[in-house]
């Protein structure tokens, strides 16, 4: 029932211009991309705003190569990493490698609560494949193979990330008296 | 537990912290900025309409019924307001005059 709702809501967007149908696709799925950013950007909120502003502008403009063999949220989350693979991209033009902190692309400029101080702190000890792996896999439950979808990375390689990724922070959460269930 | 039900902490870590964003106007500025369909389109035309407009003004004599147009309204004002025939020539002369004079004050003003 939910993918016949998308579906018919893309067709309206689609094939009627009807800018309320997206409206309700945006309303739906803006707050599973902007957590996205918000891991990838380990907390900036303004930054994941943007990022997450030009996804929902490309998935509109691109709606018509939408052709229903995945879920919309796959699709909007490929569109995702794009934006944000492209924004590295961008950045280490302008600013170099030797500038990047690393395994991060910068701290949080808000104060958050001090559970996502902890969780950003977590993310920013990872690379930024092995940070949205881990956090596709484990916090929006996608399939190995849907992030391989999302990413264009070969199954093997995510598999390669997530094992390196639950290594880290499981060092990390030990060091820091987390207590496992 | 994960997808695999397999107990751990870094699985249980990361779903606790996971959270819904509230909306708080974000749709609303997406909305704001998706781009119109047919804009390019439509801003195309308006230009190309535009320029056929001037140019066919030009090509139909417009300018010569303009210039015209202005002459016999500017003479029927004088003549209404004081009738003198060449007071016209001497009031046309003024407003020239006081184009040129502001012009070259705007000049000596970049300077």
């Amino acid at each position: 029932m939910k993918t016949l709702t998308d579906l018919s809501l893309i067709a309206q967007a689609v094939i009627g211009h009807n800018r309320r149908a997206f409206d309700t696709l945006v309303r739906k799925y803006q707050s599973q991309v902007r957590r996205f950013f918000l891991h990838q950007t380990l907390g900036n909120e303004f930054l994941s705003d943007d990022l997450a502003q030009e996804t929902f502008i490309r998935a509109w403009l691109g709606l018509g190569s939408f052709r229903g063999l995945s879920d919309f949220s796959t699709w909007l989350l490929r569109i995702a990493y794009n934006v944000h693979y492209d924004y590295l991209r961008n950045r280490k033009e302008t600013t170099g490698l030797d500038s990047l902190p690393p395994g991060g692309e910068g701290m949080c400029e808000q104060p958050p609560l001090d559970a996502h101080v902890d969780l950003y702190q977590a993310l920013a000890l990872l690379r930024p494949d092995e940070r949205t792996c881990m956090t596709l896999f484990y916090m929006e439950d996608l399939t190995i193979a849907k992030i391989a979808s999302v990413t264009g990375l070969p199954e093997g390689t995510v598999k390669s990330h997530l094992s390196r990724g639950k290594a880290k922070l499981s060092n990390y959460l030990k060091q820091h008296g987390y207590e496992s269930a | 537990m994960n997808q695999h039900n397999e107990p751990d902490s870094v699985a249980r870590f990361l779903r606790e912290n996971r959270r819904e964003v509230a909306d708080n106007g974000f749709t609303e500025k997406v909305m704001e900025r998706l781009p119109r369909r047919y804009e390019q389109l439509a801003t195309l035309i308006r230009w190309i309409g535009g320029a056929a407009a001037v140019i066919l003004f030009i090509i139909l004599g417009g300018m010569e019924w303009l210039v015209a147009s202005g002459e016999h309204i500017w003479h029927s004002f004088c003549a209404q307001q004081w009738g003198d025939p060449q007071l016209h020539a001497f009031l046309t002369l003024l407003a020239g005059l006081a184009i040129v004079g502001l012009s070259n004050l705007l000049l000596h003003d970049d300077c």
